[in-house]
């Protein structure tokens, strides 16, 4: 992971899709860059896990491409992008509850053993992650058994399992508490400055300020702003998207 | 009297706790706005109330009475009407089909389209056609009509705006503004918020499932860029 | 053109019963979700209940079909409703399968108890006496007309009440959202109990219609549903209008096959078939469905089980084998001599449905193969053949698992219905085919097969204890294997795939690859047991493998438990020793016995867990409790000598075999401190139970306090508490 070819760069450009006579999104454009940590935020219903589903395959956009590393991935479904290095989390948990947490993280690991020509021993991998993720002692517990917090973090070590280049996070903090939003946030910055892509898209505003380098906001399908953290907070337009046309 | 009193709510989804120990007071013929960012928990919380979602613990009281376990239909009849997130209507359905689906609460069909066709025209001219290929605009109209067709004494209304260009929430609130005047009990659970500041007569906000701050909308105004956006 | 004409018209009329069984279909599927495979049976039951009140007492033909049509079957559709189907909500499409056949056999065999099988009860056309109506270049029966007519006016009358009717318009709206409309004051059960009588009615409207054709028969009767089924997937099992032009489209194939076919004796079958095989051709084109997440969080719980109580299991099986082999008559090993290839079949099951939350109705279809495969290459008891037999079935359950492995749970249920059917009615029936004389394929010839017993080093094992030993030995073996497969790689990638198919795709799993993988291991496994069925009934039929069977199978190892072993093992032993020795001890049971599979499932279907499950809970004491357990082997062994050296009868024997481990589990409750601490100490097996069964299923212990806290959140309170 060392030389600059393998780092992705995820770009996203004028993607649109329709839901019957409402446009869930509307000619959005958003580059992730190796290294960084791009923010993704915007009121209820601004399209934020419609722009994840288009980005991983599990939805067909109307119209606009999808690329990574310069390679159009529009026409491949979510097991072929998958494998080019791209994984997400999912807001509404998708987790294998009939497994442990290793057991998790292992089908993960397994999958890419499956096509990969890695070397490495899966088992090995998986017990490093759960290091990584600080789970070592619910390693065993069935995932059905964890509080919310901790199930976030078991899809991160799932993400982490396939080697990612490119990591999309859906609300990654919400039902953490303090303590653990604030050792993800140092988990984050480690993953991005390893060189991965990271996509936030995340409602608690103190963490998305924190540890993102760009801020992307989404607002009825429209991106109606980029810019640093301090640039968005200050930005008129946010400003009304999240608060109404007139706010003072 | 209170409308609507929530004693001590606290809520949770599957395993996650969406809700935490929530006191609110709809007072008769008052309109409270209940703002704050995405997955605050304000949804939920107009859930529990309409009785479609059981809460942990707490009470909800409408009109002075327990209603705890009240079935949804029961609550509509008994005059409490929600009007849900992301249009509450049947695509499928014409615009006759879904006022008329109103006439379950008792009321005739002909109070129901004079009541919705006074306050929104356009539905008239839009009679026979599938809601779903109404626009967003008209597609909240018709949701508004139908809860507003039986005459409800209380309204809640969750994210009127979501997905509306300003200009037609604007005219939406105008509707609940004159509707609040007849003496309608009115919570409303807003995002946008604003717009609704200029109506409600109380406000709360709602961070993380906790009511952070509560008082007159110009009082609150301030704190609110704080709960959205941080700064 | 006159030809062509009349075999239009019995299109037509075949399309209007099918239209008229599948819009009822369609409307209880989409007001309430579930999908009744029980429609035709219910239909076939008004059949039956027309015959009796028209020809056996004799009421008028308007009285009788008042009777059936609008109180009788209404008044059914309710029951249905109320007593069976509203508990189903929120539950897994399994458990909804499961509930359906299970009321289909039970349908059945209620069917068979009153009106007994095998006596001719003759039912004529409406207006069979009247002359065929002329119409020029052909002519038309009163009934054909009679129902075309009453198709149409089906067709009016649902889009009047669907459009004008207030209830009818909630129905439409509970289709769209059903909680909304309790929001609206409309009652949803009120909806969903019209729906069900409405749907009802029409099933009894289309039994009581097809039945003068194919003849008042209570199985096949029920299975013609299969060709409504077809022409609902026309509509994806959602628009009625698409729903009747499916039906047209089926009606007029079958009836122009049946004008224009050539009359040999292979075609026939593919007429009676073509529904079937038009079902497949649709659910080829279907297009696919978005990938989804997980739609109901199910509640089931399949431990991980422990590599000593796999072996444990595999022994115990195989000890019980041998002790039958030695100590039953020749009789009646034949009978209980089934339970082991046919719990290979069941175990068929396990990694399909129990792991990769697949479904599959043709299991016995594939164990059919493997028979055949079986009888014709191990000709002279060439052992190889099993291997052939395994090898050829999962070829086949790859193929058929293709068209509909893109789809969900119901059109691959529907999908292999489908394909046993087409094996039922047509394939297996086909006499020797040569291709091009360059070779014969021979299934069962027209009738029957013969199979050798297995050689081995010039042993011919063709006595029946010795087979059931062998039978016994490969359950126990293929139990292992699905035990390994859940243990490991791929066991864990299925209940993965089970659980969310979305998160799998984007981890980079090829789904369909997967599903194929486990489609044509589980089709492998049930040609092996086939194949082994087949040596002990040394002559086997297309009635020893067919769709009924199927579906009993499954709907008694998911009651088992159909994501363990013991599941299978279970289905196999209630199936075939239990209902056996049921008529024996009890011979005039043998007029009911017939309800009990199906009803076992109407009542025991919905627990996710299955039976098995409660059993293997209620041993966990005595297995804990090793002194007691060896007390009882020793206990087992002793009686077993004493009926080998004849002392006791078989009857005490088997009262000694079941006793034994009642008192055994009794003393080890008795001594119960030592296990609850034995349990305790075992952390491991303490985190496996999910949180809401701690202190029911095992031991309530601090840890368990602990982790309850922490689900709930009471640290995180208490401290938010301080601040």
């Amino acid at each position: 992971m060392t030389s600059a070819d393998d780092k992705a760069s995820l770009s996203v450009q004028g993607v649109t899709v329709r839901f019957g006579g409402n446009i869930a999104l509307d000619d959005v454009t958003l580059a992730a860059n190796p290294g960084c940590v791009t923010g993704l935020i915007g009121p209820n219903g601004a399209g934020k896990t419609t722009l994840f589903n288009v980005i991983t395959g599990l939805l067909a956009p109307n119209a606009g491409i999808v690329t990574m590393n310069d390679r159009d991935m529009t026409k491949l479904g979510p097991t072929r992008r998958a494998r080019l290095g791209l994984a997400r989390t999912f807001q509404r948990l998708e987790l294998f509850s009939l497994l442990s947490v290793r057991e998790n993280i292992r089908v993960a690991a397994d999958i890419r053993k499956g096509w990969s020509r890695d070397k490495d021993n899966p088992a090995e991998a998986v017990e490093k992650i759960i290091d990584r993720i600080g789970l070592r002692d619910v390693a065993d517990a069935r995932v059905d058994s964890l509080p919310t917090g901790q199930c976030r973090l078991v899809e991160l070590g799932r993400c982490l399992a396939t080697k990612p280049q490119v990591l999309l996070l859906d609300e990654p903090a919400s039902g953490q508490d303090e303590t653990e939003t604030a050792q993800f946030a140092v988990l984050l910055r480690e993953l991005a400055a390893e060189g991965m892509a990271v996509v936030l898209v995340e409602h608690d505003v103190r963490l998305v300020m924190d540890v993102c380098h760009t801020v992307n906001v989404l607002d009825f399908g429209r991106i109606i702003a980029v810019g640093t953290p301090e640039q968005i907070q200050q930005d008129p337009a946010v400003l009304a998207a999240y608060l109404g046309s007139t706010a003072p | 009297m209170n409308s609507l009193e929530l004693r001590g709510i606290s809520a949770a989804y599957d395993r996650i706790d969406v809700l935490f120990d929530i006191d609110l007071v709809v007072p008769e013929g008052n309109v409270v706005a209940l703002l704050g960012p995405n997955g605050a928990g304000k949804s939920t919380l107009l859930r529990v109330a309409a009785g479609l979602h059981g809460p942990a613990s707490g009470d909800v009281l409408v009109a002075g009475r327990r209603v705890n376990g009240v079935p949804p239909e029961e609550l509509a009849r008994r005059g409490m009407c929600l009007i849900p997130e992301g249009r509450g209507i049947f695509p499928n359905l014409t615009v006759r089909e879904n006022l008329r689906m109103m006439t379950f609460t008792g009321t005739k069909l002909s109070d129901v389209e004079e009541r919705s066709f006074i306050r929104f025209p356009r539905l008239k001219e839009r009679i026979g056609q599938t809601a779903g290929t109404l626009s967003g605009g008209e597609q909240q109209m018709l949701a508004m009509a139908r809860g507003l067709a039986t005459d409800p004494a209380l309204l809640l209304l969750d994210e009127l705006s979501m997905g509306l260009a300003p200009i037609i929430v604007e005219e939406l609130y105008e509707i609940v503004a004159q509707v609040a005047r007849e003496g309608v009990s009115i919570l409303v659970v807003e995002q946008f918020a604003s717009t609704v500041l200029g109506v409600a007569d109380y406000a709360a906000i709602l961070v993380q499932g906790r009511i952070v701050r509560a008082g007159q909308p110009h009082e609150l105004a301030e704190d609110l860029s704080k709960a959205y956006l941080g700064a | 053109m006159d030809k062509f004409l009349t075999f239009t018209i019995v299109g037509l009329t075949l399309a209007a019963i099918y239209a008229i069984i599948a819009s009822g279909l369609v409307l209880t599927y989409t007001t309430t979700g579930i999908f009744n495979f029980a429609h035709g049976a219910a239909g076939m039951l008004a059949a039956f209940t027309y015959w009796q009140f028209r020809f056996v007492w004799g009421w008028p033909t308007p009285l009788a079909l008042v009777v059936v049509l609008l109180v009788l079957g209404p008044l059914f559709g309710v029951l249905l409703e109320t007593v069976i189907m509203r508990g189903l909500e929120g539950t897994t499409d399994t458990v909804k399968l499961v509930v359906s056949i299970s009321l289909l056999l039970f349908m059945i065999a209620l069917a068979q108890l009153i009106w007994a099988p095998g006596i001719s009860r003759p039912l004529p056309g409406f207006l069979a006496g009247n002359k065929p109506i002329n119409l020029g270049a052909t002519t038309i029966t009163w009934h054909q007309a009679i129902t075309i007519g009453v198709a149409i006016a089906v067709a009016i009358g649902l889009r009047l009440v669907l459009t004008r009717a207030r209830i009818g318009i909630a129905m439409r709206a509970a289709v769209d959202d059903r909680s909304l409309t309790t929001l609206n004051g409309a009652k949803p059960n009120l909806v969903s109990m019209l729906a069900w009588a409405m749907g009802t009615s029409l099933a009894a409207l289309g039994g009581i219609l097809i039945a003068p054709g194919p003849g008042l028969e209570a199985a096949s009767l029920s299975l013609l549903i299969v060709s409504a089924y077809a022409a609902a997937v026309f509509g994806r099992l959602r628009s009625l209008p698409l729903t009747f032009l499916g039906a047209i489209v089926i009606g007029l194939v079958e009836g122009y096959l049946a004008g224009y076919l050539p009359q040999n004796q292979y075609l026939t079958g593919m007429r009676i078939a073509s529904p079937a095989i038009i079902l497949f051709i649709v659910l080829l084109v279907l297009p696919n469905p978005r990938l989804r997440g997980r739609m109901t969080r199910s509640r089931e719980y399949f431990p991980t089980p422990t590599l000593a109580g796999a072996i444990g299991f595999a022994i115990t099986v195989v000890i019980g084998a041998v002790m039958l082999a030695t100590t039953l008559s020749d009789p009646d090993l034949i009978t209980y001599g089934r339970v082991f290839p046919i719990g290979i079949v069941a175990l068929s099951l396990v990694p399909l449905v129990g792991f990769a939350g697949q479904i599959s109705l043709c299991q016995l279809s594939f164990a059919g193969i493997g028979a055949i495969v079986m009888a014709h290459l191990g000709a002279g008891g060439d052992p190889i053949a099993l291997v052939w037999a395994v090898l050829i079935a999962a070829a086949v359950g790859a193929v058929v698992a293709l068209p509909a492995l893109r789809l969900s749970g119901i059109y691959l249920a529907l999908g292999t219905a489908a394909f046993a059917v087409i094996l039922d009615r047509w394939l297996f029936n086909l006499p020797v085919l040569s291709v091009f004389g360059l070779f014969d394929i021979n299934l069962f010839a027209n009738g029957s097969v013969s199979v050798d017993a297995i050689e081995l080093f010039g042993r011919s094992f063709d006595d029946p204890g010795t087979q059931m030993i062998i039978s016994a030995v490969t359950f126990a073996l293929v139990a292992l294997l699905v035990i390994w497969i859940r243990r490991g790689r791929l066991g864990r990638r299925l209940l993965a795939m089970k659980d969310s198919e979305a998160a799998c795709a984007t981890l980079g799993l090829n789904l369909i690859w997967t599903k194929l993988s486990v489609f044509a291991l589980s089709a492998g496994i049930a040609g092996l047991g086939g194949a082994l069925y087949a040596t002990q009934l040394t002559s086997i039929q297309p009635g020893n493998f067919e769709l009924v069977q199927s579906l009993q199978l499954f709907a008694i190892t998911v009651v088992g438990g159909i994501g363990a072993v013991g599941g299978a093992l279970f289905a196999a032993l209630s199936l075939y020793a239990f209902l056996p020795l049921l008529v024996t001890l009890w011979p005039s049971s043998v007029r009911w016995v017939g309800l009990l599979p199906g009803g076992a499932g109407i009542g025991l279907g919905r627990n996710p867990n299955g039976a098995v499950h409660d059993v293997r809970e209620g041993f966990l004491p005595l297995l804990a409790a090793r002194a007691v357990l060896a007390a009882m082997c020793v206990a087992v062994a002793g009686a077993y000598v004493l009926r080998l050296t004849n002392v006791i009868d078989n009857w005490a024997f088997v009262v000694l075999l079941i006793l034994f481990p009642v008192i055994a589990t009794i003393a080890a409750g008795l001594s119960k401190p030592r296990a609850v601490e034995a349990a305790a100490g075992n952390d491991e097996e303490i985190r496996d139970v999910p949180l809401e069964w701690r202190g029911i299923d095992r031991p309530w212990t601090k840890a368990d306090l602990e982790q309850l806290d922490r689900y709930l959140g009471l640290k995180e309170m208490e401290l938010h508490d301080v601040r």
